[in-house]
């Protein structure tokens, strides 16, 4: 993998194969950000192509190339706010079809825990569409993203106690829907939610 | 759970109803420290003892411990192979291509200014909705041009309000036309057709004759069109601007002169006494 800091400078110069690599490298994390927030995978995948316009627009200003990766996360966080903002509405509240999601990496190759992880990968997916914002923001910032509490508490304008103490909440928040849409106790899911 | 534990169960709730409440938040609260190991002896103790007799909290457990290592797997979302390709074309492509440009600075200062604006003016003339658009723009500019106090075409859109407020007769030429008439009714048939005919050539000589005095600055005003057109195409805005001025004033001029039968306050001008006057 190469490193932003090798190719910022030739994507700044204009270099199409510079920024190829970059938007290869990159382009997995934009489209789950955009789908954290969307929670439509044709949506989400638009909003990402959206979100690298923005990041070529702005190469001037990622100042910094060792923080590559929370520039680019704060320019994909206010782009699907922008979108979110103009729908006037809050991402739709549904289940995603069983069908959809079919490009969830895969980290076994024993297809019985496939099935497994990947039918609780959609759960979790789901089931953040129930959170509320800012928990949703949290989680997708935080634990998916793995993005520092300093930045997440400059991207959302908050304190970082405020963030450090909603961390918690929202896991348990996140742990409490899915366990109400069809976790059982012994750690199985339901047909209904795995389908 | 057998019927004694049961029974144990919501004595328990009972109690704990009407005492301190359920200890389901406290419990779920310190989960997440309970399975990061960050809790005292004690409170491990006391989470897990509620844990046994809790289903529910022990659910929201349970998909706790499978959330942490699960949720940086989401961290990624593969778009396909044909998403690259989208994003490299609308970033690097035609439609960013002026961005491209001024990063490597092949146009800088007032002509890369010149250059990205004649870019956009071809973007932005190749689309379907263009024709659309100047209809619109061209129907504002010409009532504009009609309306506003001190506008070169004010004048005649009066008189052609007059016009249609006094009835065709206010028309030159239309009275004359009728007295023929009423003469070709008057008089016999090879008068008639004299009559008839001198006021054909009366009719004709009229046309030839506002047709010649606006010669000159309708020429004029063809001129400019033309030349205003391919100055746009050009992109040479300044030019174009110039030359749909002075083809404002043709038109005024064409317009006055074919207009009315006195032309001694009209001075005759041409392209070159436009041009001195302008």
């Amino acid at each position: 993998m190469i490193e932003p800091g090798q190719l910022l400078p030739r994507c700044r110069q204009g270099d199409e194969l510079a920024w190829e690599v970059l938007v290869r490298q990159h382009q997995g994390r934009v489209c789950a950000i955009a789908y954290g927030y969307t929670g439509d995978q044709d949506e989400a995948y638009d909003l990402a192509q959206e979100i690298f316009v923005r990041v070529y627009r702005s190469l001037d200003s990622c100042e910094d190339p060792e923080r590559f990766i929370s520039w680019l996360t704060r320019i994909a966080r206010n782009a699907c706010v922008d979108h979110l903002r103009r729908l006037k509405a809050r991402p739709p509240r549904q289940d995603i079809p069983a069908d959809e999601m079919h490009n969830l990496p895969s980290g076994t190759p024993d297809p019985e825990q496939d099935w497994v992880r990947n039918s609780r990968k959609r759960l979790v997916l789901a089931a953040m569409q129930d959170l509320s914002e800012i928990n949703r923001e949290i989680i997708l910032l935080k634990d998916i993203q793995g993005l520092p509490l300093e930045d997440i508490a400059t991207m959302l304008d908050l304190p970082l106690g405020t963030i450090k103490s909603r961390s918690s909440r929202a896991r348990v928040e996140l742990a409490r829907i899915i366990a109400d849409r069809g976790h059982g106790p012994d750690g199985s899911l339901s047909a209904g939610v795995a389908s | 759970m057998t019927r004694d534990g049961r029974r144990q169960e919501d004595f328990v709730q009972g109690v704990l109803g009407r005492t301190t409440g359920s200890a389901c938040e406290k419990a779920c609260a310190q989960l997440p420290d309970l399975a990061d190991g960050r809790l005292a002896d004690l409170d491990r103790q006391l989470v897990q003892a509620h844990l046994e007799h809790c289903t529910a909290c022990r659910a929201v457990a349970v998909a706790l411990g499978w959330l942490d290592p699960l949720l940086p797997e989401l961290a990624e979302l593969d778009p396909g192979p044909a998403f690259t390709a989208a994003v490299v074309r609308r970033t690097t492509g035609a439609e960013h291509s002026l961005t491209r440009a001024a990063r490597r600075g092949e146009t800088v200062g007032p002509a890369g200014l010149m250059d990205r604006a004649a870019r956009w003016w071809r973007r932005l003339l190749f689309r379907p909705r263009f024709a659309l658009e100047a209809a619109y723009v061209a129907t504002v500019i010409l009532v504009l041009l009609a309306s506003v106090p001190g506008a070169p075409l004010r004048q005649p859109a009066r008189l052609a309000g007059e016009v249609i407020q006094a009835g065709p007769m206010a028309l030159p030429g239309v009275n004359r036309v009728l007295d023929k008439g009423q003469d070709l009714t008057d008089a016999g048939s090879s008068a008639v057709r004299r009559k008839a005919q001198t006021g054909v050539q009366g009719l004709q000589q009229e046309w030839n004759s506002r047709r010649e005095r606006a010669a000159a600055p309708g020429g004029d005003l063809i001129n400019h069109i033309e030349t205003a057109w391919a100055q746009m195409r050009a992109a040479e805005w300044n030019q174009t601007a110039y030359q749909l001025l002075e083809a404002g004033r043709d038109l005024n001029r064409t317009w006055s002169l074919w207009w009315h039968d006195d032309t001694q306050g009209m001075p005759e001008l041409t392209g070159e006494t436009a041009k001195e006057q302008s």
